[in-house]
């Protein structure tokens, strides 16, 4: 019965529906939800359905499984990521780890002004102002939003690395800096 | 200060022989310069680096890409380390106390920037996984493809009334537009003969309507044969006046 209530709550939902909006809902705790949910994505797989739940940007929502992709981008006329250049991703790093983070810091970072790229970030939705910054001229503070944990397919912005995790980051992964991999 | 002869360089050694790719500043040329001959970041042959980066900024100037004013500003820090490295190491140093490399600083600043191109990198993956599941439900943001057919559902009588309605529909006349026929003969015929009758007159006069452009000029240049036929005499008395034609009597 239960199972049924959050499967149609997160079905009904236009967007991602947090644990605690099915907490209120369905009088469950987020651990039986979370074990209902994982109940559910095993009956689908069980019975080859092309979706599943996943948490994505603070909730859960309903999403087709990766092997429909190529069918489905067929359905739209233009894919619905936008386009971001080597540049633009560099910027949107730098703010997604050290945010609520100035341009001059970015600048500092980078060695180049990157005034144009952020204005295009803040175009695309993927970052917003968050404040002034108290040190002199009182730059804007910049941070990611909702629309930039979709696109990246995060839970939160805690899943990435802090700033100071970075290095032991990338150190464990094949990601790492100066391996010669190009 | 980095004006060398790229030809002449080029001649005397190949280095400059490198494709040229799209950098996102002065960092990212030395990292790539870096990674491109496996450089230990940590000893940096900083004449040599150095050689290579100015190299590639003529290079980028030659192909008249706008070279932003932080890839001179790192190029000039580039040969203020590189003058410190030849400098004679002081011979007095305190014991245990470790010198200070100069390319410290500049270690630290790329390896700052590496993490954040890791992190872009990271992101980049991310993106190309996720778009691969789609959100259940629409988005007002995703436009549909349209649908192959132009068409929209109609009945079998819609369909019927508007067969009759293109068939009723009177037919359009179509307006006959005329050539106009322009014969400066006859036009001189007619100012002539306006003009026994009148003596002198304005040139508007020998219009009692609206003329067309063309008809205007072809008037224009009957009056002006006529004066050189010695029919006429034109007068203007002032700027952008009235023109005046005056009938010269024959002799």
């Amino acid at each position: 019965m239960s199972v049924n209530v959050i499967e149609a709550l997160i079905f009904a939902s236009p967007s991602p529906i947090a644990v605690k909006r099915l907490t209120e809902i369905s009088g469950l705790n987020q651990k039986e939800i979370e074990h209902r949910i994982k109940q559910l994505n095993e009956s689908y797989e069980k019975e080859n359905r092309t979706f599943r739940i996943r948490y994505v940007a603070g909730g859960y929502q309903f999403f087709t499984l990766p092997a429909m992709s190529p069918f489905i981008k067929k359905l739209f006329q233009k894919r619905s990521q936008p386009h971001l250049t080597q540049a633009a991703l560099e910027v949107l790093a730098i703010i997604a780890i050290m945010q609520p983070v100035t341009k001059p810091v970015i600048d500092t970072i980078r060695h180049i002004d990157s005034r144009y790229l952020v204005v295009s970030l803040l175009e695309k939705g993927l970052i917003t102002v968050k404040g002034r910054d108290k040190s002199p001229g009182k730059p804007f503070l910049y941070g990611t939003t909702f629309k930039f944990l979709q696109l990246f397919g995060l839970k939160d912005i805690d899943e990435l690395p802090k700033a100071e995790e970075l290095e032991q980051f990338f150190e464990n992964s094949h990601n790492y800096a100066i391996d010669q991999d190009q | 200060m980095i004006d060398f002869d790229l030809d002449e360089m080029n001649a005397l050694d190949h280095r400059c022989r490198v494709k040229l790719e799209q950098f996102e500043g002065p960092l990212d040329l030395l990292l790539y310069l870096i990674k491109k001959d496996e450089i230990d970041i940590y000893d940096i042959p900083i004449v040599y680096v150095t050689q290579q980066y100015i190299d590639y900024l003529n290079l980028m100037k030659k192909i008249n890409l706008d070279i932003a004013g932080e890839y001179l500003v790192m190029a000039a820090t580039l040969l203020e380390i590189k003058s410190k490295m030849l400098l004679p190491k002081p011979t007095f140093t305190e014991e245990g106390e470790e010198e200070e490399d100069p390319r410290d600083e500049l270690v630290a600043m790329l390896m700052e920037y590496q993490k954040y191109k890791n992190v872009a990198e990271l992101l980049r993956n991310k993106a190309s996984e996720e778009s691969e599941y789609y959100i259940k439900g629409s988005f007002p943001e995703i436009s549909y493809k349209p649908e192959e057919s132009v068409l929209s559902p109609m009945s079998f009588y819609d369909l019927i009334k508007l067969a009759y309605e293109i068939l009723e529909e009177p037919k359009k006349e179509v307006p006959n537009i005329l050539r106009e026929g322009i014969d400066i003969e006859e036009r001189i015929d007619f100012v002539i003969n306006i003009m026994k009758a009148e003596q002198k007159l304005q040139f508007v006069e020998l219009f009692n309507e609206r003329p067309t452009p063309v008809m205007l000029v072809a008037t224009f240049i009957a009056v002006l044969e006529l004066v050189r036929r010695h029919n006429l005499r034109l007068k203007q008395f002032t700027q952008f006046g009235s023109i005046w034609l005056y009938l010269i009597e024959n002799k």
